[in-house]
């Protein structure tokens, strides 16, 4: 169980330069997410931590030491594979005891080992099975119980649970993450899935094209995306740009055109006149009904997604997102005049 | 829609098609006239005791079965290796390994008769057997590279990965993961090459010496001077003979998992 410390980390697959410049640092016990669309270098950020890929330029060090030029076998990982990649002539058992094997670790010691990790992710009544024997939560957990009985260093886990049907995802998501904070073992996580990236991680990284879009705790990425394209990814809320007014009662107004009101509490970093772009969060916009006809935002859409009810409203530049409740809702009818605001502090100057 | 009435017509007429000269060597092999006769003339066993005192039959078939099962056996190994390697990522000039390797199967079998007869020669190899040998792991090794191939393909890449990154070595990951995995298709490819050297007569005929003669060789030049119903007896023989090694690779192994059923 260790730190990962990951320093300037170039790598390139011929002509295509897949990661440019990575670092990233996670404490001991830490849980990363790394989040992104497919291509964007987080599988390739992965298995160079794994070893299967080797970057050009960089360091990686895993508690301390750098393991840039070990061997995959060398440098003591979990991994567990996006299709858990269980050897299908081994039973349950000797899946689990076959990272023991290669370790040498004497026969009574490994038995009980093996026995431990299967009874941890509830499967001792399996032992026997071979993997085509066991349905694909069961195969998870083998594959889990199988990298973590050799006490990695670090968790790899490569999209683990892509394949599972939603109930049993989310359901695995609550193990494994109660799993991995028991045990303390530091884990690094590939999604694609923005959702599940939140409800695990301890911290997020967003990646496009090889570079760290931005890294942070889950409510930092969901409430304060640092770039536009950050924000769409995450798709949490608005972001909006507009020409900054002058500050009045502690904050700057940014134009968005009539029926709009938002302004920035935070305006330090942003030109002191001309354009700026802001993130609002959907559930931090509050909508009210516009006074006369013709007046405000119309409302587009609604869409009923259970605790809340998603308004959409034509404004100048587009569609904004506000998320209200389902009692509030019945007055914001597709075709109704509202007007839209929010409290100055939910209101985040971005990069752009 | 086929209907299902003429769906079974077509399977009654191939599977007659494919079984019928089956029928006609089994039946005509117990006739007592002195050609091949369908429906056979009488019942008689004769034929087959006649062919139990033919020595020069049963030498052949040991010369067979020896000439096969070294075949196999080097086609086998070298094929795997061959395979692996070709399975390999980044590796420069694989299609053109891949192309000669498979080359036996594209030219013509007579040509690769006359090119080993003329080089086995040249290198002065004493034993016409090891001479078979040599000819018979050429033609059969393009089976075994295709069959192993196929299967290294279809096999998960992360298996071997897995392996890796829970501290196997190279050769742990062959022997202890990627082999068993490819195990059926090794199989199938032992079935193969076994048939493809028992039957083979283009290339024995420019290989036979006086010391070893394959048995289809036997067969062929019996038969140039007379077809009687002992060349039925010993084809039915080894119909039997084929049968029982597929029944018995059937039974040691189950053939369902060989050919493709994932278990």
């Amino acid at each position: 169980m260790s730190s990962l410390d990951i320093e300037d980390v170039h790598l390139w697959y011929g002509q295509f330069h897949a990661l440019r410049g990575v670092s990233l640092s996670i404490g001991q016990g830490d849980f990363l997410a790394l989040l992104g669309p497919s291509g964007c270098g987080k599988t390739s950020l992965l298995r160079s931590v794994a070893g299967f890929v080797h970057p050009q330029k960089g360091s990686i060090r895993v508690g301390g030491q750098d393991v840039v030029r070990l061997k995959p076998r060398e440098r003591n990982l979990g991994m567990v594979f996006q299709h858990y990649a269980l050897f299908p002539h081994m039973s349950a058992a000797e899946n689990v005891a076959f990272g023991l094997k290669c370790r040498n670790v004497e026969k009574a010691e490994a038995e009980e080992r093996v026995a431990r990790a299967l009874d941890m992710v509830g499967l001792s009544h399996l032992a026997d099975r071979k993997p085509r024997q066991l349905s694909g939560g069961q195969q998870q957990r083998v594959a889990l119980a199988r990298a973590l009985v050799i006490e990695p260093n670090v968790l790899l886990l490569d999209e683990p649970l892509g394949a599972l049907d939603k109930k049993l995802r989310v359901q695995m998501q609550s193990e494994l993450k109660q799993l991995q904070r028991k045990l303390g073992v530091t884990a690094v996580f590939v999604t694609h899935d923005q959702e599940e990236a939140m409800a695990m991680a301890d911290e997020i990284l967003i990646m496009r094209d090889g570079v760290i879009e931005q890294i942070g705790r889950p409510k930092e990425i969901f409430t304060a995306p640092r770039t536009s394209w950050a924000a769409e990814f995450v798709g949490s809320g608005n972001v909006l740009k507009g020409r900054l007014g002058p500050a009045a009662d502690g904050a700057r107004p940014i134009d968005l055109g009539p029926g709009c009101a938002f302004a920035l509490a935070e305006w330090a970093n942003l030109p002191a006149d001309g354009e700026a772009t802001a993130f609002v969060q959907a559930e931090a916009v509050k909508l009210a009904p516009a006074n006369g006809s013709g007046q405000g935002l119309e409302v587009v859409s609604q869409r009923y997604l259970g605790v809340y009810v998603e308004v959409q409203a034509q404004y100048r530049d587009g569609v904004l997102r506000a998320l209200v409740s389902p009692e509030e809702a019945e007055a914001f009818g597709v075709g109704s005049r509202v007007t839209a605001t929010a409290a100055p502090t939910c209101v985040r100057p971005m990069e752009g | 829609m086929i209907p299902r009435i003429s769906l079974s017509l077509w399977t009654t007429l191939t599977l007659i098609f494919l079984l019928g000269p089956l029928v006609i060597i089994v039946g005509g092999s117990f006739t007592e006239a002195p050609h091949v006769t369908f429906p056979p003339e009488g019942f008689t066993l004769k034929w087959y005791a006649q062919l139990m005192e033919r020595e020069d039959f049963l030498e052949s078939f040991i010369d067979s079965m020896v000439l096969a099962v070294a075949a196999t056996a080097a086609a086998t190994i070298l094929g795997t290796i061959a395979a692996l390697a070709l399975a390999r990522e980044n590796f420069k000039g694989r299609e053109a390994f891949r192309a000669f390797l498979m080359s036996p199967l594209i030219l013509p079998t007579v040509v690769t008769g006359v090119a080993l007869f003329q080089f086995i020669r040249l290198l002065e190899i004493p034993s016409n057997m090891l001479g078979l040998i040599i000819g018979h792991t050429l033609i059969t090794l393009p089976y075994v590279i295709r069959t192993v191939g196929a299967a290294l393909v279809g096999l998960d890449k992360s298996l071997a990965e897995a392996a890796e990154v829970l501290g196997a070595k190279p050769a742990r990951i062959l022997f202890q993961v990627v082999m068993p995995a490819i195990a059926p298709a090794i199989l199938v490819s032992v079935i193969f090459a076994f048939i493809v050297s028992f039957d083979q007569v283009t290339i024995s005929i420019f290989l036979t010496g006086p010391d070893v003669m394959t048995l289809p060789i036997r067969i062929y030049t019996y038969i140039e001077f007379a077809i009687d119903p002992m060349i039925a007896a010993v084809s039915t023989l080894l119909i039997l003979f084929a049968y029982l090694l597929v029944v018995g690779l059937e039974r040691a192994f189950g053939l369902d998992k060989v050919f493709g059923k994932k278990g």
